[in-house]
């Protein structure tokens, strides 16, 4: 079967295969509906990587990973570029967690919406998001897992945030260095 | 594209399966994690129902069973691939990687998108006949577009098309660790380079938005697709060279791009790639 000249697709799947149709139809009006509310639902999601204007600064925050006392934790790239996925997102999540006085703001952001739908105190909503012993454990956690995926042995590690600042010579310059933790 | 659905479906799950392997060799996997701490649920209700379920908590907190999952996955994507029709194996497989991507995004604690394309497009394989089939893959093409011509339009939409600078902040923000960590390579130089005549990225910036906005042509014509796929490598290797973000999976999109030439020339090349298994013996 080829796909006709001069005819939509949903009019050749419409006259092809109704329940197909329908099946494109719905994942369509779905996709539409959590675009238009601009809050994704897996498998429907929102394209708009990179969409907002990004945020104005010249003060920007690095994490470095230290362990065994002094060695940093590079993340080389390409074919070793997801190793470091789950260290930097989930550094960057605590570091949410304890600006928000060891709380995630999505959790109150929920809390709000399903007010406003008249569910009010939900018990189910704590445990969809971390709570303070979650973020005591997080740095065991760091250490198992860089033991793990290093396949080294780790006694310590430090993390740290550093804020940069470019030069005109586009060097980078640590501007300030707070320790997050170490474990 | 009937004719090829064989060698479409093997190439496109191939890519499945290689994905599949590095997430392995990168400690991704469910029952690589370690029991993680950690987690993100944004407002996804999809998020929310796996975290209700419980089915998270038992794929990462016991070992065994994520890497049960993990082997369980693999296995599905060969069987798939061997034997093309058989929704037995294809439609198991498409839920657990539908499952793998939720799960590695809660306790990834960010909504990436590395994944998206791939839960969405195994689906096309789910028909029993190859006219469905085509319907689908067809559709797929359209939605290959929908991921960067909506990609452009958010832009558009939201503002960041807009902000002269994006170029420049999003550079700095992204390559800020690289440059920390290796002042001294040829690449940090080149990015000096960069840094030093900021207009070039944030021309360079629009350009790749234009890039994306490019598919939209794809909604009226199929005459650009090879452009198309071009364009693909060419966002790709800009967001990775220009933003760090290292999005090789989804460049799964591209394939409901390749005309029925491409794959015609695959078959030719590589003839077992379009050879149906022989149908296992039904009692």
């Amino acid at each position: 079967m080829h796909i006709q000249e001069g005819k939509t697709y949903l009019g050749i799947l419409k006259g092809r295969s109704k329940r197909l149709y329908y099946a494109v139809v719905v994942f369509a009006v779905l996709t539409l509906l959590v675009n238009a509310s601009r809050n994704e639902i897996t498998p429907f999601f929102v394209w708009s990587m990179y969409a907002s204007p990004a945020r104005v600064t010249d003060t920007f925050p690095v994490y470095v990973l230290e362990y065994n006392d002094g060695k940093t934790f590079l993340a080389p790239h390409t074919w070793k570029d997801h190793k470091r996925m789950m260290f930097f997102y989930t550094i960057d999540q605590y570091c949410v967690l304890k600006d928000n006085g060891n709380k995630d703001p999505d959790e109150e952001h929920a809390s709000h919406i399903l007010a406003r739908l008249h569910i009010n105190n939900p018990t189910f909503l704590p445990s969809l998001y971390p709570s303070a012993t979650d973020m005591q454990a997080y740095p065991a956690w760091l250490k198992r897992y860089m033991q793990a995926n290093m396949g080294e042995h780790i006694d310590s590690i430090k993390v740290y945030r550093k804020w940069v600042q470019f030069g005109n010579d586009g060097k980078v310059n640590v501007h300030r260095n707070e320790l997050l933790f170490r474990g | 594209m009937a004719p090829y659905r064989t060698a479409i479906t093997r190439s496109v799950l191939a890519f499945y399966l290689l994905s599949l392997l590095w997430r392995g060799y990168s400690h991704l996997l469910p029952g690589q994690l370690q029991q993680p701490v950690l987690s993100k649920l944004h407002y996804d209700l999809s998020f929310w129902a796996v975290r209700m379920s419980g089915i998270d908590g038992w794929l990462v907190q016991h070992t065994w069973a994520g890497s049960l999952f993990g082997w369980i996955l693999i296995t599905l994507c060969v069987l798939s691939m061997i034997f093309i029709r058989r929704r037995g194996y294809i439609i198991p497989f498409s839920m657990g990687f539908f499952l793998l991507a939720v799960v590695y995004n809660m306790y990834l604690c960010h909504s990436a998108h590395y994944l998206g394309g791939m839960v969405v497009l195994s689906v096309a394989f789910w028909p029993r006949r190859d006219e469905h089939f085509e319907l689908l893959w067809d559709g797929m093409r359209y939605y290959a577009c929908w991921v960067y011509g909506t990609a452009f339009l958010w832009k558009v939409a939201i503002g960041s098309m807009f902000q002269w600078e994006a170029g420049t902040l999003t550079f700095k923000a992204n390559l800020a660790e690289y440059l920390l960590h290796n002042p001294n390579n040829t690449l940090a130089h080149i990015y000096y380079f960069f840094l030093q005549h900021q207009w070039l990225l944030n021309v360079g910036h629009k350009v790749v938005y234009l890039a994306e906005g490019a598919f939209l042509i794809g909604f009226f014509t199929r005459k650009y697709d090879t452009l198309l796929i071009v364009m693909a490598f060419f966002i790709f290797i800009s967001i990775y060279l220009f933003s760090d973000v290292f999005f090789a999976e989804l460049l799964v999109i591209i394939f409901p791009l390749i005309p029925a030439k491409g794959w015609q020339k695959l078959s030719g090349m590589i003839p077992f790639i379009n050879r149906a298994a022989a149908p296992a013996h039904q009692p």
